[in-house]
């Protein structure tokens, strides 16, 4: 047990910091930039040019291997990229699902050709993604979707509707999955496709959410050709692939996320110390001093919950049992600190972004209405505790 | 970084494991909780002989030299089968004490004994007020010439009225003193209490007109404070773990049970309330692991967040554990409300982890000074 950086690591942390202490945007960030909101042309360009940025410097996929602009850096390495990108208060990057999941799936499952068109434009920004799923009648029973292709000569031809899509409306392109084979059990007649959202036939309509934002969308496809070339791994085997994505969603991302709840405290403890209450600051009341410690403490908790899955992983190339909750932990905690947040300001904490007498720009009321969210969406608590319990503890299927 | 343990501390808990469970499972040594003593001897000799009660103590004094980690795991293994006796007591509270801030003296008299199992101590902290803050305590020890007298009452004194000396934080002036006190002194009387977990035994110590000498102090007069945060800190992480164990093992308890127990024609594990009762309690177990481990490297290591990080593992442990043991006497239905189920004392050594040195809130105001402290 030991919880200093080796040479190595201490290196990498030395040079990345001294990259972001140079690069690392300074000064006022547009509207909306404080939650990695890509909403308004403001916001979205300034994560495309710090996306380029990072790019440029080869920083924009850490883990992605070198023959393909990443640094090939192993999972401690990323967790040391997550911990100086939070200490530098660096913006997130813009492309995640292309970095986090459409990347490491055409590195795992794509064709030579697949990785040469598109893992380049992923890194710098110039390619948008979303991810395809979800459906309106396939959401948690995701294998139950119906979006078809059907195969025509050297095209897929596509017909059906996906839903909730995330970045939708700035996407050029979806990682889909369609049934390929109608006749078959439900997960072995499914495909992957990558599509072209630009492609004649798509149609794509902004879903506003609760927070007011329409961060994700329906998009219909009637009849888009997809060449057949597009097609990632093999026809009919596109659940295999869902699979690997959903972890890559539910692990890999989970890295990052540490830094995002990480710097959320940071922030709630701001505000604690600006802000007054019954007559004297908010960090002497000892009922809020008590809220505020049960958050910082479930944040280490979180960490070294973290910590340990990543040990196990990299001596057995699988997590532990403290791998599997920490969607849950770390959703739901945020969930309470977004509503300590509000609490904190009282009555002001009610005005939204945009108005003069918003709490620092409106964050917190985004925060508060766009944290319920994160327990739905990448696999909703429920499941992830059937998961928990079903495959980690071994209780019986209902 | 790397958070697991080495292989030759799985090699220790696999050895205590099943030396535990074998010999001394919490089905036979719940009986002799109930003795005068509150445990069996060859438990005592056992611990001795596998040199458990030197793990942590210096080589130079007749211990292993190991760390703040490997004591950690031979607690949580305790914890696991409710293990009775005065291991936390003599090791946690008096012999890491001394080795932390004892003479030279005072180490070469005590900690080979405690090695070899030929000595028990204990800390006496908390008064009548039952408060931990060291600003609440009221025993002092009053300067008489080269001498000091010592009265006042402590309570809550773990397995006091089966050890050779007794640690006493005392009032000396404003400020607090650390002395080491013969547990058979003339004017020591030990009273032992009654408290709703008998795994666990405590006693009311009276010190009237004790007589101490300079060389019965610990560390320097006057610098009680410092170490009896070291004392709460390891205190923090040593009963962390031990709930860790315990919290674990009725989880392993409740998914036997859940898979195991079948009721309108399924087991009952089948059910998604029980399914996720289930999660909810690994995540907690899980979590109250994690912390219980780095708070115990802190501690080795002597890194600046001890007060912290202690403070965190004590607090998410012990509500964790309480929850957790609660919500497995529901799972297991009317077998988990018996006398004969051990899984009350489960609940209830829960719930004496959970006051013992400072409840969840307390640790948490600790937690957020320490932070404050540091961020200044
Ligand atoms: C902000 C946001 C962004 C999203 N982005 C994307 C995206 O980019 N791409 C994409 O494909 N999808 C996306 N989604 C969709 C998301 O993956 C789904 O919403 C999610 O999987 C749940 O599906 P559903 O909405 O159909 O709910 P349902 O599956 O209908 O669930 C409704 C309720 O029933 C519960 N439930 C369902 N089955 C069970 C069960 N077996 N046991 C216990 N309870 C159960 C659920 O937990 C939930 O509480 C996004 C969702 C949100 C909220």
């Amino acid at each position: 047990m030991d919880f200093k950086d080796t040479p190595e690591e201490a290196k990498f942390r030395a040079e990345i910091r001294e990259w972001l202490r140079k690069n690392a945007p300074k000064g006022k960030r547009p509207g909306g930039a404080w939650t990695g909101s890509l909403i308004g042309e403001d916001s979205l360009k300034f994560h495309k040019d710090w996306q380029k940025k990072l790019y440029e410097g080869g920083w924009a996929a850490v883990a992605w291997p070198k023959e393909y602009g990443g640094r090939g850096a192993s999972l401690m390495e990323q967790v040391i990229f997550y911990e100086e990108m939070a200490r530098a208060c660096a913006p997130s990057v813009v492309n995640v699902i292309g970095i986090a999941l459409v990347g490491p799936v055409l590195i795992g499952h794509g064709t030579e050709e697949q990785k040469q068109r598109f893992l380049k434009p992923i890194l710098s920004g110039d390619m948008i993604w979303s991810q395809g799923f979800s459906e309106p009648n396939a959401g948690s029973d995701l294998a139950s979707l119906s979006t078809r292709a059907v195969l025509e000569g050297d095209h897929f031809v596509v017909n059906g509707q996906k839903v909730w899509t995330s970045f939708g409306t700035i996407a050029d392109w979806i990682l889909l999955l369609v049934r390929t084979d109608p006749s078959a059990p439900k997960h072995r007649g499914i495909s992957c496709l990558l599509v072209d959202l630009h492609s004649p036939g798509v149609t794509i309509r902004p879903l506003v959410q609760m927070t007011g934002d329409a961060e994700f969308s329906e998009v219909f496809f009637d009849n888009v050709r997809v060449p057949q070339q597009n097609l990632v791994g093999a026809l009919n085997d596109g659940w295999s692939i869902a699979i690997a994505t959903l972890m890559h969603e539910r692990g890999g991302v989970a890295v990052a996320i540490q830094v995002q709840i990480e710097q959320v405290l940071s922030s709630l403890f701001d505000l604690a110390r600006r802000t007054g209450k019954n007559g004297r600051s908010a960090m002497e009341d000892p009922r809020i001093r008590q809220e505020l410690a049960r958050c910082y403490a479930e944040v280490q908790i979180a960490r070294w919950n973290g910590y340990r899955s990543l040990t196990k992983i990299v001596k057995d190339g699988m997590p532990g049992p403290e791998g599997s909750f920490g969607k849950v932990f770390w959703t739901e905690l945020n969930q309470r600190m977004q509503e300590l947040a509000l609490n904190l300001s009282g009555v002001f904490g009610l005005v939204p972004s945009g108005d003069p007498l918003t709490v620092d720009s409106g964050r917190w009321v985004y925060g508060y209405l766009r944290s319920r969210g994160n327990t739905i969406e990448g696999g909703t608590s429920e499941i992830q505790r059937n998961i928990v319990a079903e495959r980690v503890l071994g209780l019986p299927k209902g | 970084m790397n958070f697991d343990l080495s292989d030759e501390q799985k090699m220790l808990q696999e050895s205590a494991r099943s030396c535990l469970a074998k010999e001394f499972p919490v089905t036979t040594t719940r009986k002799a909780a109930e003795s005068l003593t509150g445990y069996p001897e060859e438990l005592w000799k056992k611990m001795a002989d596998l040199g458990w009660l030197g793990l942590a103590l210096p080589e130079s004094y007749g211990g292993l030299g190991l760390g703040f980690v490997d004591l950690a795991v031979v607690l949580e293994e305790m914890g696991r089968e409710l293990t009775p006796g005065p291991f936390f007591s003599t090791v946690v509270l008096a012999g890491l004490t001394l080795a932390d801030a004892g003479s030279a003296e005072q180490k070469k008299l005590w900690l080979p004994r405690i090695a070899s199992g030929g000595a028990k101590g204990t800390f006496a902290w908390v008064e009548r007020s039952g408060e931990w803050d060291g600003g609440a305590l009221v025993t002092a020890a009053r300067r008489a010439g080269g001498k000091y007298v010592l009265n006042g009452t402590k309570y809550f004194v773990t397995y006091a009225h089966v050890a050779d000396f007794i640690l006493c934080l005392a009032r000396t002036g404003k400020a607090l003193t650390v002395f080491l006190v013969d547990a058979k002194a003339p004017g020591v009387k030990v009273e032992p209490m009654a408290i709703m977990d008998s795994s666990r035994r405590v006693s009311k110590v009276e010190f009237r007109n004790v007589a101490v000498g300079p060389r019965d102090v610990v560390g320097k007069p006057g610098a009680g404070a410092p170490i009896a945060e070291g004392v709460l800190s390891r205190a923090c992480v040593a009963m962390a773990a031990e709930m860790a164990g315990g919290a674990q093992r009725v989880l392993e308890m409740s998914i036997e049970y859940a898979k195991a127990r079948v009721q309108f024609g399924k087991p009952i594990g089948s059910y998604q309330a029980i399914k996720h009762k289930c999660s909810n309690m690994i995540l907690e177990v899980e979590s109250a692991r994690s912390a219980a481990y780095y708070s115990a490297w802190a501690n080795q290591e002597g890194s600046p967040d001890v007060v912290e990080v202690s403070s965190i593992a004590k607090a998410y442990a012990s509500e964790a554990y309480r929850k957790v043991t609660g919500e497995a006497i529901q799972l297991h239905g009317g077998i988990g409300f018996t006398w004969e189920h051990p899984l009350h004392l489960y609940f209830r050594r829960a719930k004496f982890s959970e006051l013992m040195f400072g409840d969840p809130a307390f640790h948490r105001e600790r937690m957020l000074r320490a932070v404050e402290k540091s961020a200044a």
